[in-house]
């Protein structure tokens, strides 16, 4: 976790438990949490510190103790909710007042929620499975939500800023270029007014005044028009050069950043993309990417030319004559600063239109995919009459964008004409005037010309801070991904044996999601290979978490697993994989051909092989009745076919696999009878010469298990085949069974 | 039925018990399920009109202390930051900071009562817009108008 990110910057409250308040408390401290509210919910503060006997309530200011009492005289914690914050009531027993209440907003729920867990575990007289840190456990939980939604970079902007212009590194030749062609093409662009002056002042004046032959002013003149005309040529060809050499330059950073990230994230653990949400992950890859491009290409480069063309236009100006100059280039920090608050104003307007706009796609996303419902229940006409009432309520917002910026603009190209009246008014005496005050006509034409060039620097300029902010809020969305680490790494000298057996051995085994809850305490077991092994419980027992650990998806936090005798955090994690097959109750299907989702990893593989898996599998001949074989087009996630389709493909694609480990979870819930045996006796085919765990629910799919184990609150609470299982009253197996068969007699009836 | 103990708290038949209305914003008053410490329902009251006064005198205390959240009295500041937006606020129940997902918005409850939903699950909520002083509904158009 990033230690920038600061608990007083976002909540006002400490980083860690004040060290007064430790010195107060004689035991070790094992957890402490910040309650925020006192018990009429207002706003205050207190800590709670709990030790391995005693629970301590600290004043939030004094930082005093107010109360403590033995752990063991609580009977009971119960968390309640209202609408102003949470209540965590510790009693002694049910009927006597409580011990102590502590009031709280949901900022400090997930540490409370820790603190109940913890008393009751306590209560029980057991212990917390893991060593924890009490203050990161605090400053973490304390964060995690603002972690979650923002980043955890997300606190210093200029590192962040000088971070994504390190991706310009490598564009070094086209960054020089692109800038060399920005600064050309702006200063060139100053010529074409400079020659107008010297047309009028240097030709037609002196021709005028018949100081100049017509012959000699014409051709000085077809010089000045040659060199105006190539003014302009060098102008586009250095202006090509920027936007070519930027864009080109925009898209590689992009790319770079695209390629860091997609590789960053395969190489991620299940964890972060459990606490992810998949949208978040994919619109950083695409849109954030590409709004770093935007910025890169043009926003830096466009703000850049937009301060080299004001600043020389102001030297250009005040050199050519200083009083006319100052005129024109004082206002215009007055009107950066009129643009700057249009802007903030255009700002807060969008974003009523921004909200009014999400009204407007959250009816479209409502109705779209539920029109079967819409239609079933005739509620066009009320759908109809919806979208267009909000439909309205979008449109007069935008109608008040539009009123705001068309009036916006012509009173700042009033305020410029303005300006320009007020040189002419100072300008045209002086024309007419003789001696050194005298102003050339040249002069005052390229003061003209010159000062159009004014406004589209400072539009820019105001509109900076609206573009830095977009591609700063996608840069630190993009290193959040960046700078997370995987925590499953292989070790440097990591094993690929020729071959697995499949011999599996969980020894006092661990594992807890969250650090503090285990949802495995301590589990025994051996399975030899070739075994097949049934895993049957209540849900949230950890019969999944087993399979996910065999298969590396996550570490256990305490004993160890063994493959083959070996511990497996010493295999190579891609060999062990490559070794383990699973089919989950939910098989994930590319979109793509059938044949390239069964042979999903093995892209040399022969047709026969393809076709021999898929027989196997139950699955050749349903591909056989679609047009295309095996090239029929499965479309996004295999949405084209049935759950029993898919499922079939998933199997095929394990047989061809041919791993040593096969883990089935819950492979044939989802589907009807028919459907189900065909899976299973495909299953059937797949489980011989494997180690095999399947996780059920429904009893009758695991027939053909040696040994089935039940899985009860994190602990294996029973072992034994079928018929073993069946013989004891008082298990959990025997009272599983009998509910199923009472089930399926009902429903037979 | 109803009893309030000493320490304030709602008892309903020797149980601690909470009222939860199944409509908190539109009619706190009737059908409210009484929850007690393991939030289960061990009562559920149609209408207030089935209690005695003095009973009902009760319920209509604990409705209330069972608020709509915290109660904004002045925005103090609004910031926008990368994904959130902060509140700063003066409350009834003191200055409070919360923050809002910056593609969430608050919710028109009615007329011009608000109601923020901050990240953190935490219940702010403005009963009538136009009690605010000026600046503070200046600060608060963009987000609810």
């Amino acid at each position: 976790m990033n230690k920038n990110i600061e608990l007083k910057k976002y909540f006002g409250q400490e980083e860690k438990l004040p060290e007064i308040v430790r010195e107060q408390i004689s035991e070790e401290i094992i957890l402490y949490a910040y309650s925020d509210l006192n018990n009429s919910f207002h706003f205050s503060g207190s800590w709670i510190v709990v030790t391995e006997t005693r629970f301590y309530l600290v004043h939030g200011k004094s930082l005093k103790l107010e109360k403590d009492f033995a752990i063991n005289k609580i009977s009971r914690v119960i968390e309640r909710k209202s609408s102003n914050g949470f209540r965590l009531k510790i009693l002694t027993a049910d009927d006597l007042p409580p011990l102590l209440e502590v009031y709280y907003t949901g900022k400090q729920k997930v540490m409370m929620g820790k603190i109940k867990f913890l008393l009751e575990k306590k209560v029980k007289g057991e212990n917390l499975a893991f060593d924890i840190n009490p203050d990161k456990e605090y400053h973490s939980n304390a964060l995690s939500t603002i972690i979650e939604v923002q980043s955890e970079t997300s606190v210093d902007d200029k590192g962040t800023l000088l971070r994504l212009l390190s991706y310009l590194a490598p564009y070094k030749r086209k960054l020089i270029i692109g800038t060399i062609g920005a600064a050309v093409s702006t200063l060139v662009s100053l010529l074409p007014a400079y020659f107008s002056g010297k047309i009028i002042d240097d030709l037609v004046k002196p021709y005028q005044d018949g100081v100049l032959p017509v012959e000699t002013a014409l051709k000085s003149g077809w010089v000045i028009m040659a060199a105006l005309g190539a003014t302009f040529v060098i102008r586009e060809i250095f202006s090509w050069m920027r936007l070519n050499q930027m864009s080109i330059l925009g898209e590689g950073v992009a790319r770079d950043l695209r390629v860091e990230l997609y590789a960053h994230l395969q190489s991620l653990d299940m964890d972060f993309f459990s606490k992810k949400q998949t949208g978040s992950i994919i619109s950083r890859v695409s849109s954030d990417t590409d709004r770093v491009w935007d910025f890169i290409a043009f926003g830096v480069v466009e703000v850049g030319i937009a301060l080299i063309t004001l600043l020389s236009l102001s030297a250009v100006l005040i050199t050519m004559d200083y009083r006319l100059g100052l005129i024109m280039s004082v206002p215009v920090p007055l009107l950066l600063f009129s643009i700057y608050k249009h802007g903030e104003k255009m700002k807060s307007v969008f974003l009523k239109c921004w909200r009014k706009w999400a009204n407007l796609t959250n009816v479209l996303s409502d109705t779209i995919p539920g029109m079967q419902v819409v239609k079933a229940f005739n509620q066009h006409d009320r759908e109809i009459k919806r979208f267009n009432g909000i439909n309205d309520v979008v449109t007069d917002q935008f109608e008040e964008v539009h009123q705001i910026w068309t009036r916006f603009w012509p009173g700042l190209m009033l305020s410029i004409h303005l300006i320009v009246l007020t040189v002419w008014c100072f300008a045209l005496p002086r024309l007419f005037e003789s001696g050194e005050s005298q102003l050339s006509a040249g002069t005052f034409v390229s003061f003209l010309l010159y000062m159009t060039m004014f406004t589209a620097p400072i539009e820019i300029i105001g509109q900076m801070a609206r573009m830095l902010n977009r591609a700063l809020s996608s840069a630190h969305r993009i290193f959040e991904i960046l700078d997370s680490r995987a925590k499953i790494v292989n070790k440097s000298e990591a094993l690929r044996p020729s071959e697995l057996e499949g011999r599996i051995e969980f020894r006092e085994t661990t594992f807890s999601y969250d650090g503090i809850r285990p949802i495995l305490k301590g589990i025994n077991f051996n399975i030899e290979p070739g075994e097949m092994i049934g895993l049957v419980g209540s849900s949230g027992g950890g019969k999944s978490t087993i399979t996910k650990l065999i298969s590396r998806f996550y570490d256990a936090q305490g004993g160890s697993i063994l493959i083959d005798g070996e511990p497996i955090e010493n295999y190579d994690v891609g060999w062990l994989r490559e070794n383990i097959g699973m089919v989950l109750q939910e098989p994930f299907l590319f979109h793509g051909t059938i044949w390239e989702n069964i042979a999903y990893g093995l892209p040399d593989i022969s047709k026969d092989k393809i076709i021999e898996a898929a027989r196997v599998a139950n699955a050749h001949e349903f591909i056989m009745r679609f047009q295309d074989s095996y090239e029929t087009i499965i479309g996004e996630r295999g949405h084209t076919l049935s759950g029993g389709e898919r499922q079939r493909i998933s199997i095929a694609r394990a047989i061809l696999h041919d791993p040593k480990i096969l883990i089935l979870d819950e492979a044939t819930s989802a589907v009807d009878t028919e459907t189900e045996r065909k899976i299973q006796d495909a299953l059937d085919k797949l489980v011989k010469g494997r180690t095999v765990l399947a996780v059920a629910h429904r009893l009758s799919t695991l027939r053909q298990a040696d040994r089935i184990f039940v899985i009860n609150k994190g602990e294996v609470a029973e072992v034994g085949p079928h018929e073993e299982l069946l013989k004891n009253e008082q298990g959990h197996y025997f009272k599983l069974h009998n509910m199923q068969k009472e089930m399926n007699k009902n429903f037979a009836l | 039925m109803f009893k309030e103990q000493a320490n304030g708290q709602l008892y309903f038949k020797g149980k601690e018990v909470t009222l939860h209305p199944c409509f908190p914003s539109q009619d706190r008053m009737s059908c409210i399920s009484i929850l007690d410490d393991d939030q289960n329902e061990v009562f559920f009251l149609k209408s207030l009109n089935e209690l005695e006064v003095e009973q009902q005198e009760i319920v209509v205390k604990h409705l209330y202390i069972e608020e709509l959240g915290h109660e904004i009295t002045k925005i103090l500041e609004i910031v926008e930051e990368i994904e959130l937006r902060k509140f700063l606020v003066e409350t009834r129940s003191g200055i409070a900071t919360f923050y809002m997902r910056s593609e969430e918005w608050p919710n028109k409850v009615r007329d011009d009562h608000f109601q923020f939903l901050d990240i953190h699950g935490d219940i702010f909520y403005i009963k009538e817009l136009l009690s605010l002083d000026t600046k503070s509904q200046k600060r608060v158009s963009p987000f609810i108008n």
